[in-house]
């Protein structure tokens, strides 16, 4: 097995924006490629969700490639939901990783914010199963989020203000981040009394929606931040079929699955993107991954100890919730804030870090994919 | 009134109506039948924010309840205030939406 390593990366601006979607994979793309000193390219991987319902647009493994001049090199779409970014990389990585290729390019993106919210709202519903009672009873993707969180407070202790100290954590971390949605301060107080989405979630505690894109190329060897592992699971798309809804069993098997792959624990994690599509999300995955007790990650909030100074710095980049969800882009900008920061280039940068992990969940626990990178000599 | 199931004509399990196999005994001969409409909230939340399709409905209650014969089921809750743990039953059943009273 070779080893294989990240050696450019590229991201649009994430927010509302004017440019096509196409237009933002070809950015990023772009700005990877030459960051990466232009190597040959022999295959290309797209992660994105809803093209087909909101760019009227598919085949976007072909496009990219044929705006970037690759000639006839082979290409694919993946779609996974909100896990569409990650799970491309974790397939291109394992094509690289069994010599199949040398230098990919993985991208993704996403064209969201041209609709109105309700049929945004429709595209991501389709994130759960559609041919259940539970989807005729008019259960939102978040609202299945608000019923994790109204149990979740209940069983543990937890109330809205510890949601909300999410928020504002991810908040402050974008102001630092020049391609964040949201660069504007914001006080507990405002994310506490701002409108309800799906009770006990307020706009804050849901991540916006993004247009935006993301890339990196990666390749067989030791020229960059290097991928120790990739780990990955599938879960229950339906609320009622779930055993136990305060566990999302996909993203810890994910992530146990990466440890083993990488002979890491959470312990020697030293700056992690988690997948905060709701606040109470990213409290559930610090708990899934390892860094704190089942049931204590509202906790954790509270102590400060998933910021700088603490246990483990969390979405440094502000996460899905402050620097944007843009869908097919979120899981390859997870792995560029964690490139970024091993190669000390990164906004909020954490000091000596030396391993990194990023967890992308698809759906309400449908997919969850893991990876484990280390700094370049490290 | 009663809960539409499926139930395995070989080992008995009890499913929820949509299934299309038993992953019990991976038989695919099941037969419709029915459970007691009663329950308890395991959770809930008030919608605000509905796709199209439901938008004028909004605000809406959805609970998940844990039946008292087994299966948890998600559905609508038409009363004005609910919480964990409260009594529920099954009132009716319109376009597969299941509707809950106290
Ligand atoms: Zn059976």
């Amino acid at each position: 097995m070779s080893a294989v390593s990240v050696i450019g990366r590229g991201t649009t601006t994430f927010g509302k924006k004017e440019d096509s979607l196409k237009s933002m994979l070809v950015e990023a793309s772009r700005k990877a490629i030459i960051d990466a000193e232009r190597p040959k390219i022999d295959a290309v991987f797209v992660g994105n969700f809803t093209a087909g319902t909101l760019a009227n647009q598919e085949i976007l493994g072909s496009i990219l490639t044929n705006e970037l001049g690759l000639g006839d090199v082979p290409s694919v779409k993946m779609e996974g939901a909100c896990a569409s970014g990650g799970l491309a990389f974790r397939h291109a990585y394992q094509l690289v990783k069994a010599g199949e290729y040398d230098t990919v390019l993985v991208a993704g993106g996403e064209k969201m914010t041209s609709q109105d919210t309700e049929t945004v709202t429709n595209a991501i519903n389709h994130a759960m199963d559609s041919g259940t009672n539970e989807a005729a009873s008019g259960l939102t993707f978040p609202g299945f989020f608000g019923v994790l969180a109204n149990r979740y407070m209940h069983e543990h202790g937890a109330d809205k203000k510890h949601l909300a100290m999410v928020a504002l954590k991810n908040r402050d971390y974008a102001l630092a981040n020049p391609i964040a949605h949201f660069r504007k301060e914001t006080t507990l107080e405002d994310i506490m009394q701002a409108r309800k989405i799906t009770d006990p979630l307020g706009l804050f505690d849901c991540s916006p929606i993004s247009d935006g894109a993301a890339a990196v190329v990666i390749q067989r060897g030791e020229n960059g931040v290097q991928v120790l592992a990739s780990g990955q699971a599938s879960g229950i798309p339906v609320m009622q079929e779930v055993d136990d809804l305060l566990h999302i069993p996909a993203t810890h098997q994910s992530a146990k699955r990466a440890y083993a792959a990488a002979g890491l624990g959470p312990e020697d994690i030293d700056v992690v993107e988690v997948h905060d599509c709701f606040s109470i999300t990213e409290i559930i995955a610090t708990e899934e991954l390892g860094f704190f007790e089942k049931g204590c990650g509202w906790e954790a909030v509270e102590k400060g100890l998933t910021k700088h100074g603490g246990k483990v710095p969390v979405n440094t980049s502000g996460g899905l919730l402050s620097k944007g969800h843009p869908i097919g882009a979120t899981g390859i900008a997870q792995i560029i804030q964690i490139v970024d920061q091993l190669n000390e280039k990164a906004c909020n940068q954490v000091e000596n870090a030396k391993i990194g992990l990023a967890q992308n969940l698809g759906g309400t626990g449908a997919y969850s994919v893991v990876h484990i990178f280390k700094k370049k000599g490290a | 009134m009663d809960l539409p199931i499926k139930r395995c004509t070989e080992c008995d399990e009890i499913l929820y109506h949509y299934k299309y196999l038993c992953q019990n005994c991976f038989s695919d001969q099941l037969e419709d039948s029915t459970i007691e409409g009663k329950g308890s909230v395991y959770s809930y939340t008030k919608i605000h924010a509905a796709p199209k399709q439901f938008a004028q409905q909004a605000p809406y209650f959805i609970v998940l309840v844990e039946m008292e014969q087994g299966l948890k089921v998600t559905g609508r809750y038409e009363g004005e205030d609910i919480t964990i743990n409260d009594s529920v039953e099954l009132s009716g059943i319109k376009d597969d939406c299941y509707y809950f009273k106290n």
